[in-house]
């Protein structure tokens, strides 16, 4: 699962005075097998693109949306409103989002606490006592 | 140890699109007006720009009808004026406040000059 950036596409338009600050977004493309998203693709591999929602003061990712299925040309936050967003994709759909709106997501959680080695072990465990109930 | 477990930074929230406009050709770039979320503006590589309420995702508000080729980018210039760039080598500006109809085929300008060739350096 390589993750490659490819544009920066846009900041936040109230940049300093409200509860939304300093938002980046990137583009991804990450390759998934058809298991991981389920009924989203007709090929058995497919390219997810993702739009990543980055806090620039904690230097951390916020959120993710991965619902493209070609490259993400355009991104738009709505200034009236600055929770919306909207995403414009080569697969012809127009998506919109909120940026309040986000599950927990427990593959996602998953993958990132395996990227320590020591959480992994623990992780291992925490795996084997799951399967024990 | 929590830290690392529940507080691991990113990716511990994937965003749920909270609605879909599903069309048929590339979607090149997508605007919001100035003042309103509840509108939603995009062009479109079947040369076509929508316009969109955002209370009603099946239909489009307007459709402008008028590039010959993939819109490239729209701008809001204010509230109701929309300047559209094609690869056409030509800028329209539209007026959606007249947006009676369901299409608009006329823009109230064109600016043409542009040139789309590529340049060979030497």
């Amino acid at each position: 699962m390589a993750l490659q950036p490819l544009c920066i596409l846009r900041c936040s338009h109230n940049w300093a005075n409200s509860v939304i600050k300093y938002y980046v977004f990137f583009v991804c493309v990450f390759r998934t097998c058809f298991l991981l998203n389920w009924g989203r693709c007709s090929n058995k591999y497919c390219n997810l693109y993702l739009i990543q929602l980055w806090d620039v003061t904690r230097s951390q990712i916020l959120s993710e949306m991965r619902e493209h299925e070609r490259r993400v040309w355009s991104i738009d936050f709505s200034s009236a409103d600055p929770t919306m967003l909207a995403s414009g994709s080569d697969d012809g759909s127009v998506k919109l989002w909120s940026i309040n709106q986000a599950k927990f997501h427990f593959r996602t959680w998953w993958m990132s606490a395996l990227k320590t080695k020591r959480t992994a072990v623990i992780m291992h465990f925490v795996y084997i006592l799951m399967l024990d109930v | 140890m929590y830290d690392e477990l529940f507080l691991s930074p990113g990716l511990l929230l994937q965003g749920v699109s909270i609605g879909t406009i599903k069309t048929k050709a590339n979607v090149c770039c997508v605007q919001f007006p100035l003042d309103s979320a509840r509108y939603l503006a995009f062009g479109s590589a079947d040369h076509r720009i929508y316009y969109y309420d955002l209370r009603n995702l099946r239909v489009p508000l307007c459709t402008l009808v008028g590039h010959n080729k993939t819109v490239s980018y729209i701008k809001f210039v204010d509230n109701v004026n929309l300047v559209s760039a094609s690869t056409d080598n030509t800028l329209k500006l539209w007026d959606l406040s007249t947006c009676t109809s369901r299409v608009i085929d006329s823009p109230i300008q064109s600016f043409t000059g542009h040139t789309n060739v590529k340049v060979h350096k030497q």
